[in-house]
């Protein structure tokens, strides 16, 4: 392989790591608060607004 | 003579009110009371329910519950006899002003001798939690809107709001403010009423905004002085009060504002008029825990002495208890005279208690002459209308409420109502499918197909691998554009759900179609989450929150995955495109109709079997048709949107690569030339065999409904990535494409609706509908099979 399609991988490869990292903090975000039953604590629950 | 024998337009004086339970409590909470005017508005176009108008606004309920209510139509035999001992006692009632901006309170030099001595008032900067709380469709949320600058969804239908919002007010960071479910009392009838109750009651906010409907302020304030009655500080906000003068009606917000003995402030939440003042009145009764300056309703003398006797005799009884508990002593004593089980409880009596207020209350009903529900409910409704009357002038009828009426006459009139309802649905599906949101997801494709072009002839200008190439294009691009390119498709149809909903026909809607409903075992309220389905089942789901009883919630959850939701219509699209270009929307309208049917044979099924019994009474307040305001629209298509294109490039960007990756290479991780060593179809081929009596045992169809699961939208991507438009065309017939367009229809619904039934009812019921779900699916496809 030549020098651009390692770069181009290495873009992929990141930008899946972005993208699997940011919709992780998402879902954990999105499982509530102690506060609508869920017992995550998280202090930003999209669920309730707590 | 009962409520369900009045005829159209004719006006009587309830009499009594029977029943029991929680929906008498709810009717009388309403303003269902004794010696109050009724008139008949209308029949429902299939005989039931009925629209009734009452303290003038209007109030939908069935005729087996108008039954229970006894009627005179004599209006000047059984009007209520005049009492001059209480008109005595309320005319001298002192005027309690209410201290304002900067005058004496708690927390003041200058203290009132009525209220504990505090040694100052709360610092500036100190964090103030306040709580927004008031009727169903009141505006609620739209002042939640104002105040924070946040995008809410709003809706002109009553429950809009299911849970708890918190926010932060403008300019104001040390203010958080929380967005409650619309109640009419705090006695909690829907668990969305429920989350309201306890959140005043046990969170305590610093101050409660209670926000009402001034064109119909009679039923309002009767949840206002049940707030009053828990003594937290408050501020009540005249909302609609435009709307209301506009017609030549009026407050005398200074007098009624005395006569409370709590700041009144009239606002316009809409255009946000008078926002500023009211968010300066509650944080100084915030800062300086001004709770309400009157908090006894009951006259001392008169027919209603006797409540007033029994109440403060209760009082005095549970004072202890009511402190341990940590209940408002008042708020207390009302709740256990109209049976509240949460606030008996709570308060721990003893036997001997229990037994001295039982003789208590049996001694006011037969003074007072009414059972104690009612007469709690008399009691306050006889302090409003004695305040009302003289701080409030009715306009004759404001110009929403004429037009909603002439507008009514069409959309549910006797012979027109069924005829529109599928006309308006006929409209929204043309303008979704067929002309404005298919010209723009053509200019959307055409505008994906360019840039994926364009990437291409980049990647092979840089002399790019083939292996590298083939992951950007084949896995990437493919997948994420072709579900990208139905957001049009997706925001259309939300734009007319939400047109629906905050026009106010929704409400409309439910009230038309709930005796249909009812041979289903629903209630009439429950077609708005089931039409929501039909945009997406993870809003459908938490809308069934606002109905009143877990037996419908359930069955309402189970059968909105049956409504064909949004994210499937990429998959429809795609294989109509291929396979029934010159049937497209016959064979898309049957994906819906054949959605609808199966939901209809289940609600048989489960009525008959793990639901029996009835749906629970339709008790709603049909709000006046209002114009849908365009924020409210924009934000919600706005919501829609930004969700799907996270979704697109979380979830679809995810799994195209992941498959991508899965297709390309074998269990040694070298690149294939035969799809079928791939790891993909190793993984799949064994599931394929279930799929052989369908004429669908094809590895990488099975691989595209696995994929389904994650979103609806990844079959197509998948499908996408594994077959080309020729191979497609060779595996596939239009009989078993169609079995498969059924399959997809009917499976089970995405991990995020999955995760919001485990949610909403637990991890059974989320098994149960994941499984009873492909089991419906796999056996509508089969019928399918041999049809076709």
């Amino acid at each position: 392989m030549n020098l651009q399609s390692w770069i181009v991988l290495l873009a992929v490869v990141a930008l899946f790591v972005a993208v699997f990292r940011f919709y992780m903090k998402k879902q954990r975000r999105n499982k509530g608060c102690g506060s609508c039953g869920c017992s995550c604590g998280c202090d930003n629950c999209e669920r309730c607004g707590h | 003579m009962t409520l369900s024998d009045l005829s159209i337009e004719q006006s009587a004086r309830i009499i009594s009110v029977g029943g029991n339970g929680a929906l008498r409590q709810h009717l009388l909470d309403m303003g269902v009371i004794p010696g109050v005017r009724v008139t008949l508005v209308k029949h429902a176009p299939m005989g039931d329910p009925i629209e009734v108008r009452i303290h003038g606004y209007e109030l939908t309920m069935r005729k087996a519950d108008a039954a229970n209510i006894t009627i005179d139509t004599d209006l000047q035999r059984s009007a209520p006899e005049e009492d001059p001992d209480e008109q005595a006692y309320v005319a001298a009632l002192q005027e309690i002003p209410h201290p304002g901006l900067g005058e004496g309170g708690r927390y003041h030099e200058e203290q009132s001798a009525r209220l504990p001595s505090k040694p100052q008032a709360a610092a500036p900067g100190t964090p103030v939690r306040l709580a927004l709380v008031g009727n169903q469709n009141c505006g609620k949320t739209t002042l939640f809107n104002t105040l924070t600058g946040s995008n809410q969804h709003v809706g002109n239908f009553p429950g809009v709001t299911v849970e708890r919002k918190d926010g932060t007010v403008k300019g104001h960071p040390e203010v958080t403010i929380t967005d409650l479910p619309g109640i009419y009392s705090l006695s909690p009838y829907t668990s969305e009423e429920r989350v309201s109750r306890s959140f005043v009651l046990e969170q305590k906010p610093d101050a409660i905004i209670n926000i009402i409907d001034t064109t119909c302020i009679e039923r309002s304030l009767y949840l206002t002085m049940q707030l009053m009655e828990l003594g937290r500080p408050m501020v009540l906000a005249l909302n609609f009060i435009d709307e209301m003068e506009s017609q030549g009606g009026a407050v005398r917000v200074n007098e009624l504002e005395h006569q409370l003995g709590i700041p009144v402030v009239p606002i316009s939440a809409v255009d946000g008029e008078g926002v500023d003042e009211l968010i300066d009145h509650v944080l100084h009764v915030a800062r300086y825990q001004e709770g309400p300056a009157r908090q006894d309703f009951c006259p001392s003398t008169g027919i209603r002495s006797a409540v007033h006797r029994s109440l403060h005799a209760i009082m005095h009884l549970i004072e202890d208890h009511a402190e341990r508990a940590d209940i408002p002593l008042r708020f207390a004593a009302n709740k256990l005279i109209e049976g509240d089980t949460l606030t008996r409880d709570a308060l721990d009596l003893s036997q001997n208690e229990i037994k001295t207020i039982g003789h208590l209350l049996r001694q006011m009903e037969e003074e007072r002459g009414l059972d104690r529900q009612a007469a709690m409910a008399d009691m306050r409704y006889a302090f409003i209308l004695s305040v009302t009357a003289r701080t409030v002038v009715h306009p004759k009828e404001s110009r929403e409420h004429k037009r909603s009426r002439r507008i009514d006459s069409i959309l549910t009139g006797r012979w027109t109502a069924l005829p529109a309802f599928i006309g308006i649905m006929a409209l929204v599906f043309w303008f979704t499918f067929n002309s404005v949101g298919a010209w723009l997801q053509e200019l959307f494709e055409a505008g994906i197909d360019a840039s994926t072009a364009w990437i291409d002839d980049l990647l092979t200008a840089w002399d790019i691998a083939p292996t590298v190439h083939s992951l950007v294009t084949d896995g990437i691009l493919a997948g994420v554009g072709s579900v990208l390119s139905f957001l049009p498709v997706i925001v259309c149809l939300f734009f007319c759900l939400s047109m629906l909903e905050d026009s106010g026909y929704m409400a409309r809607i439910a009230f038309v179609m709930d005796r249909a409903l009812r041979r289903l075992g629903l209630s009439g309220r429950s077609i708005v989450p089931l039409l929501m389905g039909f945009g997406c089942s993870v809003p459908s789901i938490m809308a069934s929150r606002t109905l009143p009883s877990e037996r419908d919630r359930k069955m309402t959850i189970l059968l909105t995955p049956f409504m064909s939701c949004t994210a499937k219509i990429p998959i429809y699209a795609f294989f109509v495109a291929a396979f029934f270009p010159s049937n497209g929307a016959w064979v898309m309208t049957s994906m819906y109709l054949i959605g609808i049917f199966a939901g209809i044979l289940v609600a048989i099924v489960l009525k008959r079997t793990a639901f029996r019994g009835e749906a629970v009474p339709f008790v709603m307040e049909l709000p006046n048709y209002r114009m849908p305001v365009a924020r409210n629209v924009g934000h919600l298509l706005w919501d829609k949107a930004k969700d799907f294109l996270e979704r697109a490039f979380t979830v679809i960007f995810m799994a195209s690569v992941v498959i991508w990756v899965f297709q390309t290479f074998d269990f040694h991780l070298n690149t294939v030339t035969d799809n079928h060593d791939s790891i993909l179809a190793q993984i799949a081929a064994p599931l394929a065999v279930l799929f052989e009596p369908l004429g669908l045992g094809d590895w990488r169809i099975v691989t595209a409904l696995i994929c389904g699961f994650l979103a609806k939208e990844s079959v197509v991507s998948t499908l996408g990535g594994l077959f080309t438009p020729e191979t497609l065309q060779a595996t596939l017939t239009t009989a078993t494409c169609y079995t498969l367009m059924v399959f997809c229809l009917l499976y089970t619904p995405c991990v995020a609706a999955i995760a919001t039934v485990r949610r909403e009812l637990g991890s059974r019921w989320a098994l149960i509908i994941v499984v009873t779900q492909c089991l419906v699916a796999w056996l509508a496809a089969w019928l399918v099979s041999l049809m076709l």
